[in-house]
């Protein structure tokens, strides 16, 4: 798949012996809103090794934005640290690339200049890269439109495309499809799937959607609310390459039906507890 | 249609007013008479006693109007940039700016001309303190309302503080600057005159001023009319490039 001449950034497609760990030590992230502490994730150790597909879900306020927020360098953790690939995240950075929930191209620059900007920040040759990108990710021909031109299905395409081009060893992903409709929604999974497959780059996926979360990923993170901790990891291991014809085995349903399991009793002890 | 029904309805009224002596309105011009003496002084006519013709005195204020507008737009906005974006200018330039927001434009006409050397200078100081503060606060509330995903969504790209400046403060601050140039250069044609009527001539205002002290009230009727046409020329000028420049955005012009 690749050349040992190559470098991950002018081929676009990353070497066998890639980058891309992540290492949580002891993270703690404690708001302090009025001076009544929330800790929004408490004690998580986790280990996720270059290259996996992990999906994060939970409730909503269970931290799990916190945790990638943490990961992404955009807030710092209160106790504990990060490390990717060994050295400790102290702040954003090109090596993790990051999709959003609302979709984050920036509306002054047409898609194509969204596309070339991290390229661009690097001075480095970007000649033809983003049509090509746009076009692997379906969208080609939009390069000189402004993102509010394009539909939600087409500017999360495009912000894909803007992420790949900048080739981070990791990809953030906080419920990036939770806002399109179920057909679209399809579509991206298995786009993003595809595109995963290609060049393996280590995905922490953020969902509340179970079944989203065992079909895109190797491994699975449920998480508790009030403080946010891993309380469950179920491994996937349905085979590779997956489509959503997968969704409807017998093998998904179980994996579907432990996850909603333990989901289902923390919302119990969660409304036990009175939250 | 309608739009012309209005004007037609305006110059009538105007017409009989001045006819029929409403208070003391015979004493202004009719719409007919304005006419004739407009054509007058486009043809280039001497206006008034001084001599000089309807383009020397439009030449001059608009000089004076252009080069306060130019310096006030050159300094307000990289410091509502920098007011808007870093703790540093807000704590400590912000504070005296504000002191100074709350004073009429008008009110400077007496200190300008006495502290300036010359009544060029002054006139021009107070038509640049009219257009700063628009323009500052317009870009300052810009800054304030960046969403902070963009500022994520760049810093994740590898963008530094250089960048964010270039790629996401900037440009999503130019509506903003827009928005205050408009409202800037409208309170600079306000400004001109006044200064011009307290200051001397050449230039609009003084011209009008001076004709209505003399009572020659054709070169008044004019004078506000050449007045108003520059004015709203101008602020369409700065929404038609400001339209322009920000082709993402529909916020300004059309």
């Amino acid at each position: 798949m690749s050349n040992d001449n190559q470098t991950a950034s002018d081929a676009g497609v990353r070497p066998d012996n890639q980058d891309g760990s992540i290492q949580m030590q002891n993270l703690t992230k404690i708001y302090d809103p009025d001076g009544e502490s929330v800790t929004a994730i408490d004690e998580i150790e986790l280990n996720i090794e270059a290259g996996e597909f992990v999906s994060l879900v939970g409730p909503s306020g269970c931290g799990k934005s916190t945790l990638l927020d943490c990961i992404a360098g955009f807030i710092e953790p209160t106790y504990g640290h990060i490390y990717v690939d060994g050295t400790r995240v102290d702040g954003p950075g090109a090596d993790r690339g990051v999709v959003f929930q609302e979709n984050r191209l920036l509306p002054w620059k047409t898609v194509r200049e969204n596309i070339n900007l991290g390229p661009k920040m690097r001075s480095e040759t970007i000649d033809g890269r983003a049509e090509e990108l746009l076009s692997k990710m379906g969208i080609e021909g939009t390069g000189d439109q402004y993102p509010t031109e394009l539909s939600g299905g087409m500017q999360q395409r495009a912000e894909i495309a803007r992420l790949l081009a900048n080739d981070p060893e990791i990809m953030l992903m906080d419920e990036p499809f939770s806002a399109l409709d179920a057909l679209t929604k399809e579509i991206m999974q298995e786009l993003l799937l595809e595109i995963w497959e290609e060049d393996n780059r280590t995905v922490v996926f953020i969902t509340h959607d179970v079944e989203e979360a065992i079909f895109l990923a190797d491994r699975v993170l449920i998480m508790t609310a009030g403080p946010g901790r891993i309380k469950e990891t179920i491994d996937v291991d349905i085979e590779r390459p997956r489509d959503l014809d997968v969704t409807t085995t017998p093998q998904f349903n179980e994996l579907k039906e432990e996850a909603l399991g333990h989901i289902v009793e923390e919302a119990r002890e969660a409304m036990e507890s009175g939250q | 249609m309608l739009k012309g029904l209005s004007i037609a309805l305006f110059l009538s009224v105007w017409w009989v007013v001045v006819e029929v002596g409403f208070l003391g309105f015979d004493l202004l011009r009719t719409p007919l008479e304005t006419a004739v003496s407009l054509s007058s002084f486009v043809l280039g006519e001497a206006m008034g006693s001084g001599g000089e013709s309807l383009y020397v005195h439009g030449y001059h204020t608009l000089y004076r109007v252009l080069l306060g507008t130019g310096l006030a737009i050159a300094t307000a906005i990289p410091l509502g940039l920098a007011c808007g974006w870093s703790d540093w200018w807000r704590n400590y330039v912000y504070p005296s700016l504000e002191l100074l927001r709350p004073i009429p434009p008008v009110a400077w006409v007496p200190i300008a001309l006495i502290a300036f050397a010359s009544e060029f200078m002054g006139i021009v100081w107070v038509v640049f303190i009219g257009a700063f503060f628009p323009i500052f606060v317009n870009t300052m509330e810009g800054v304030a309302q960046i969403e902070p995903e963009y500022v994520r969504a760049v810093k994740s790209l590898g963008g530094g503080r250089w960048e964010l400046y270039r790629h996401v403060v900037i440009p999503h601050t130019i509506p903003s600057m827009i928005t205050g140039t408009t409202i800037g250069v409208g309170i600079a044609w306000i400004a001109v005159v006044a200064a011009e009527m307290l200051s001397g001539g050449p230039g609009l205002g003084y011209i009008t001023f001076q004709s209505y002290r003399l009572m020659d009230t054709g070169v008044v009727i004019v004078g506000i009319m050449v007045l108003g046409t520059i004015g709203a020329l101008s602020s369409s000028v700065v929404t038609r490039v400001g339209g322009r420049i920000t082709p993402w955005s529909d916020e300004v012009g059309e």
